[in-house]
């Protein structure tokens, strides 16, 4: 594993209010690292602050406080909306635990849909969704629409669909949440090789058994790191 | 082939700001174009929206010219009576109407209507009207119906209102005793026997009574039937009558073209009044050549401009109502069928301008679909009507021009709009609390 840090978050805090009066404090001066193609656990009870961290590494949320520096130069938390939209594009893939694929697409359509703005030749484009989406051991499921795949399909869909940037990092809100066990270990184990590969893993989860693929597990509770 | 793709090329970019210039994001737009199709539920929601917009408009707008009120006639034309002294024959009707139809004037004349009759005995005289026009008829029309209803095709007639009994039967008529909506006339020139062969005969039945107060009302002294010109022109034939000294014309009704859209503006007002003057002025003293006519008492410029500006605000307020209605409809529709969708695109990394893409695309697809599905529907519609007979369909069984051109005016006027507020809203969506508001 490369000594390198990837991404750095430095006194994380979020609160945010609820009701008029009370304020919840999601995260509380959360710091961590991560590497380039190592897998960490984000685990926590529900209320953790799992999600919340989730969302602030990836840029789709501000901390109230603290920074998020990436590859040692970009924080992250100053970029304006246009230069996040440019981070999350070329830097960032996600996994969702409703896996959150487009119903009208089928799933070669869905892993390629990230790449549609990009000038890049269609035929190209086509070549290096199939290759991923048969590397996600999808063979014969390609045109195949969401609500004819099963939920571990869906899921390998949307691990294809992260990956088709070739993402430096994934974060992943527990991607097997909606999965039986033997279905579960399968995307882990395949996220695990992806990982080996040297794309950085962040996923948040409150399945202990997860624990076991993880390079490293960072306890959440309470908005804290223990 | 790579001419034409070099057109749609250069189009493309000469009507698309630079930041779109990108093979991505026309990509994207044809792919959204494409996925539209898929979107099954949501794509036939928004198709019918549309598309009862566009029929209704079109359909609104098509039939606003035939289906007129009595009020027709005082904003578009000129409605002559016969002098109650003196016959016009149908001779000298048609030649004013010739007359009128030559007159040197600055705009163009629409309908030339000629009203005749004539006596088959003592007891029962035939009038003309016209069924496919009816609202040229300021006394006989659909307005005045007071039992049945009009007629819906020519071998259907309206008869005034009050029990009538044909006196004297000759051998070339059978009603039963007393007249009245659902009686049936036979006509014949021959004798009672031929009656058995229905071959021989016209049959007309009785659809409506009108308030004839207008004509005469109780003074009445024969039986009289109101028929389309084409039964009555038979009935000419029939009875043997000479069409031009034996038949009498009791009115005649000409309308001016509008110069406006569709609905007429003061200007068509100004020239019907010009074409009064010179029907009073050239035609009317003529007396022995066209007959002796009187003139209607017709309703006052003043009113007639302020009905239409009545008319004018009421249905522009409607159609700003409707409008406002049907944009906030759509623009929420959509921002909130398509939330999930651009939540999982903005956390792809999409930049807002190709997000816009994707919804201009889906509201534009929908939007040419559901405008031709509408007109299609419409089209249908005025067909159905048409070939029923029905009258609410006064020239073609076909959408004119002008309801398909405001049809899709109404369509970009509500479409543009939309638009900008479904992509305005949609654009606000945070990935974050459009998956939690799901989980």
């Amino acid at each position: 594993m490369s000594v390198e840090v990837l991404l750095e978050a430095k006194d994380l805090v979020k609160t945010y209010r609820r009701g008029r009066n009370e304020v919840v404090h999601a995260l509380q001066n959360v710091s961590l690292k991560i590497h380039p193609a190592e897998m960490i656990l984000l685990y926590g009870p529900s209320g953790s602050g799992k999600s919340t961290l989730l969302n602030l590494l990836s840029g789709l949320d501000k901390p109230t406080s603290g920074e998020i520096i990436f590859q040692g130069k970009h924080d992250i938390t100053k970029m304006d909306e246009s230069e996040l939209t440019i981070f999350r594009r070329n830097e960032v893939g996600f996994v969702f635990q409703s896996w959150e694929l487009i119903d009208h697409l089928n799933a070669v359509e869905n892993v390629e849909v990230p790449l549609y703005p990009d000038d890049i030749d269609s035929g190209e484009l086509r070549t290096r969704a199939l290759q991923l989406i048969r590397r996600m051991d999808l063979i014969d499921r390609e045109y195949h629409f969401p609500k004819e795949l099963s939920g571990g399909e869906q899921q390998r869909v949307a691990v294809a669909r992260a990956l088709i940037k070739e993402p430096k990092i994934v974060f992943a809100d527990e991607p097997t949440g909606n999965l039986d066990q033997e279905t579960g270990d399968l995307i882990m184990r395949m996220l695990k090789t992806i990982c080996r590969m040297g794309t950085a893993m962040v996923i948040a989860t409150h399945n202990e058994d997860l624990r076991r693929y993880a390079d490293r597990v960072i306890r959440l509770t309470d908005g804290r790191i223990h | 082939m790579l001419f034409s793709l070099q057109l749609i090329e250069s189009f493309y970019l000469g009507i698309v700001p630079r930041c779109y210039w990108k093979m991505g994001n026309f990509r994207v737009f044809i792919k959204s174009v494409r996925f539209t199709y898929r979107t099954k539920r949501r794509f036939i929601v928004f198709v019918t929206i549309f598309a009862l917009t566009a029929a209704f408009v079109a359909f609104f707008v098509n039939t606003l010219d035939g289906y007129q009120t009595s009020n027709y006639l005082d904003q578009r034309g000129v409605f002559l009576l016969q002098s109650q002294d003196y016959n016009v024959t149908a001779g000298q009707g048609q030649a004013l109407l010739n007359s009128i139809r030559n007159l040197n004037l600055d705009f163009e004349l629409d309908d030339l209507q000629l009203y005749r009759y004539f006596d088959v005995d003592a007891s029962l005289r035939i009038y003309s009207i016209n069924i496919s026009n009816p609202w040229l008829h300021p006394w006989v029309n659909p307005e005045v119906v007071l039992a049945g209803s009009y007629p819906n095709n020519e071998f259907e007639a309206m008869i005034p209102q009050g029990d009538m009994q044909v006196r004297a039967t000759p051998n070339n008529i059978f009603v039963s005793s007393t007249v009245a909506v659902g009686s049936q006339f036979f006509f014949s020139n021959g004798s009672l026997t031929q009656f058995n062969n229905t071959d021989d005969v016209l049959k007309v039945s009785v659809s409506g009574t009108f308030d004839a107060t207008n004509f005469g009302g109780a003074k009445r002294d024969s039986l009289w039937i109101f028929v389309d010109d084409t039964v009555f022109d038979k009935l000419v034939t029939l009875y043997a009558k000479n069409a031009t000294t034996e038949v009498y014309t009791y009115a005649a009704s000409v309308t001016v073209k509008t110069s406006g859209f569709i609905i007429p503006d003061a200007n068509d007002y100004d020239n019907v009044a010009i074409l009064k003057q010179q029907i009073e002025t050239q035609i009317l003293p003529n007396s022995a050549q066209y007959g002796v006519w009187e003139e209607t008492a017709q309703t006052s410029s003043a009113t007639v401009k302020k009905e239409n500006r009545n008319r004018d605000v009421t249905s522009f307020g409607f159609a700003i109502l409707g409008g406002i209605l049907l944009v906030t409809l759509f623009s929420y529709l959509l921002s909130r069928f398509r939330q999930r969708e651009i939540a999982i695109l903005k956390a792809m990394g999409y930049a807002k301008s190709s997000i816009r893409l994707t919804l201009i695309a889906e509201i534009l697809t929908t939007a040419m679909t559901g405008f031709i599905t509408g007109m299609i529907a419409a089209n249908g519609i005025l067909l159905y009507l048409s070939l029923r007979d029905l009258n609410i369909v006064r020239r073609s069984a076909f959408l004119r021009l002008e309801a398909i051109g405001a049809s899709f005016a109404i369509i970009v006027l509500v479409t543009l709009p939309g638009m900008v507020l479904a992509t305005f809203r949609a654009l606000r969506v945070s990935p974050m609390e459009a998956f939690r508001d799901r989980a």
